[in-house]
């Protein structure tokens, strides 16, 4: 750990705003988080054409607050009502509901906020001892290991959503299509005579169009997110004893926050499966397997600090690597290009210090993420309640001021429009768009990479297998792609 | 339209749109400009076209033909039909009216589209918005968003 650089982190921190925007991310975040669909995505979505007008540091710093609030946000509703907000919080809901059911349902609160809490704080933690070991490995990496890192991120997303050529296929295409703009040698390429296009596809309306546009079309189907459901009312003091009981399932607890931390650290594979996998492991590891799915505590708490946990993992992955695990870390991504940073070698290399500051101000989050998880939780349950006759105009309304706020370009809200007709046709049939924004994303980055690669083993090819980085990450992208089919062959039934 | 259908189709046109964009970029001479496109369309379309063979395969094997289009008027009922004028309308008004008033035109048309009747559920909340992202936007940000005949 540089301590030196750990110092100006807590330096840049130091501002009057901060606390405003960690707590104004957080609020937003368990808000939306609450909401089933809807999740922190289009909360980030949205804001990334304002954060243009942010300084850097707060504006990094509030998304990831909307992403810590919206991974716990997940779980209240699935406590309350067994709606789970986010995927990641299907686990909480198996023993929080019934936890509710039998009168405990402040216990329950208390136990996933506390356990969230946790979950953000040991799996940081661990990231700020292990960040910089990590980036001096990721320092020695060249464009052909960064080419196969984009090219594994690919696979391995793929492998994940069990669609590999799906994937590997829209990434190909988000490829091109992040490539368009000017060539290096200042020739348009696929502007197709717009001359607004000479500068890329702009990165914020294509999001907002793919993400929260193209989510539009699928709320206008349903009157209200949710239509009933009775809501148990909440006690702040059932709710503070319910933490204090998470204390006395230390091993769990910790074991958890591994788990997500370590699943977190793996690209595609993200908060639900963590929840999931760790939910396993505390029944696997309980004296009483019988209880889980009926109100055991350690259920809740396994499902909550592991899905909060795996954000420490994402986010390292995002700034070490470059490469997004997922939909919320590309939005990350997208945030730190916006403002000139590019997470990766780049970033250890030149903007320690700002990655160090995102990382410890982890710290205040989880702590505000306590209080105000507490405090509120009885009117962050009731959002989902809100008709979709206000949304889904709100959400249009906002993503037009986010698609215009960049350039005040009309052609801005043209392209969001395009971009939200193709993502609603990849969710319609089915195919995993998170390799398209993958690929979209990182296109500019491939196009570098290769060319610098092409130029420096072209006439050497071999050459590059002798170089342990690079024979690693090409062994770990043969390994997604064939890993599959080898399970699927080991699993079938015999006779 | 049948699903198998609707990839193909999908895969179909953004296999055109990248060979148009390959196309263009083959005009280019110098290597830097072209190598990193031409890698990656050969590789798409070689993917391409296992993935429309695979498709190409389960449509013919799982005869899910396809149920019958949606009638035009069926169509013309559906709320994701409204939402797509609503929206090429709004972006035509933003020009005219400016954003603002645009704005609070499709708001109105998109809720009153989506059910709301009474006069308050279709103007509070679009008014409350609107404001919103005045005293954000244009007050504290300052963020230029069009201007026109109206705001």
């Amino acid at each position: 750990m540089d301590f030196d650089q750990l110092l100006q982190a807590a330096g840049m921190m130091m501002t009057w705003d901060m606390p405003l925007w960690v707590v104004g991310g957080l609020f937003i975040g368990i808000f939306l988080g609450a909401i089933p669909g809807v999740s922190g995505v289009l909360a980030i979505t949205l804001l990334l054409g304002p954060s243009y007008y942010m300084p850097a540091l707060q504006a990094i710093i509030f998304f990831t607050a909307i992403y810590t609030g919206s991974v716990y946000g997940g779980g209240i509703t699935a406590v309350l009502m067994n709606i789970p907000g986010t995927p990641a919080a299907i686990a909480t809901g198996f023993d929080g509901y019934a936890m509710t059911q039998s009168g405990r349902h402040n216990e329950a609160l208390g136990a996933s906020i506390f356990s969230s809490a946790v979950g953000v704080f040991l799996s940081y933690f661990v990231v700020l001892l292990l960040f910089l070991p990590l980036g001096r490995v990721v320092l020695k990496f060249g464009p052909a290991e960064m080419l196969m890192v984009v090219i594994f991120a690919l696979t391995s997303v793929g492998m994940v959503k069990g669609e590999i050529l799906q994937t590997v296929l829209l990434g190909l295409f988000g490829i091109l299509v992040g490539t368009i703009g000017s060539s290096p040698y200042g020739h348009a390429r696929g502007t197709f005579g717009f001359p607004a296009l000479f500068e890329g596809i702009p990165i914020v309306p294509a999001l907002l169009g793919l993400l929260a546009v193209s989510e539009l079309f699928i709320m206008v189907e349903q009157k209200y997110i949710i239509k009933t459901g009775d809501r148990p009312r909440q006690s702040v003091r059932e709710i503070v004893r319910g933490m204090g009981l998470v204390l006395h399932h230390p091993k769990n607890l910790i074991r958890s926050c591994l788990i997500g931390l370590g699943i977190g650290l793996m690209p595609a594979a993200g908060s639900t499966i963590a929840s999931m996998v760790s939910y396993a492991a505390a029944r696997r590891a309980s004296n009483h397997p019988e209880r889980f799915g009926k109100g055991e505590l350690d259920g809740v708490i396994a499902a909550e600090a592991s899905n909060n946990g795996s954000e420490g993992g994402a986010v390292a992955t995002m700034m070490l690597l470059g490469i997004p695990g997922s939909v919320t870390t590309a939005l990350l991504i997208a945030a730190f290009m916006i403002h000139g940073m590019s997470p990766g070698p780049y970033l250890i290399r030149e903007n320690l210090t700002f990655a160090y500051a995102v990382i410890l101000n982890q710290f205040i989050q989880a702590g505000l993420l306590l209080v105000i998880a507490t405090l509120f939780v009885n009117y962050f349950s009731r959002i989902i309640f809100i008709p979709t006759r206000i949304l889904a105009p709100a959400v249009l309304v906002f993503s037009v001021v986010g698609a215009l706020s960049a350039r005040g370009l009309i052609l801005d809200a043209v392209i969001m429009v395009l971009f939200a007709a193709l993502g609603y046709t990849l969710k319609k049939l089915d195919y995993p768009y998170m390799g398209f924004i993958l690929g979209f994303i990182l296109g500019d980055v491939v196009d570098r990479e290769f060319l610098k690669s092409f130029l420096m083993y072209a006439d050497d090819l071999p050459d590059l297998f002798s170089r342990p980085a690079f024979l690693v990450m090409f062994v770990l992208t043969v390994l997604s792609i064939v890993w599959p089919y080898f399970y699927a062959r080991f699993q079938k039934p015999k006779g | 339209m049948s699903q198998s259908m609707g990839r193909s189709l999908l895969v179909g046109f953004i296999w055109v749109l990248g060979l148009l964009y390959f196309l263009e970029v083959r005009r280019y001479t110098e290597p830097s400009e072209t190598m990193t496109i031409t890698a990656v369309f050969w590789c798409f379309t070689l993917l391409a076209g296992i993935e429309l063979v695979r498709l190409f395969r389960s449509h013919r094997g799982r005869a899910d033909k396809a149920a019958g289009g949606a009638g035009f008027s069926s169509i013309l009922r559906d709320k994701r039909t409204h939402l797509a004028l609503l929206i090429i309308l709004y972006l035509v008004l933003i020009p005219l009216l400016g954003f603002y008033a645009a704005s609070f035109l499709s708001f109105a048309a998109f809720g009153y589209a989506l059910g709301a009747r009474k006069l308050a559920h279709i103007v509070l909340p679009n008014l409350l918005v609107l404001v919103f992202i005045y005293i954000v936007f244009t007050v504290l940000l300052k963020i230029m968003l069009p201007s026109g005949l109206l705001f």
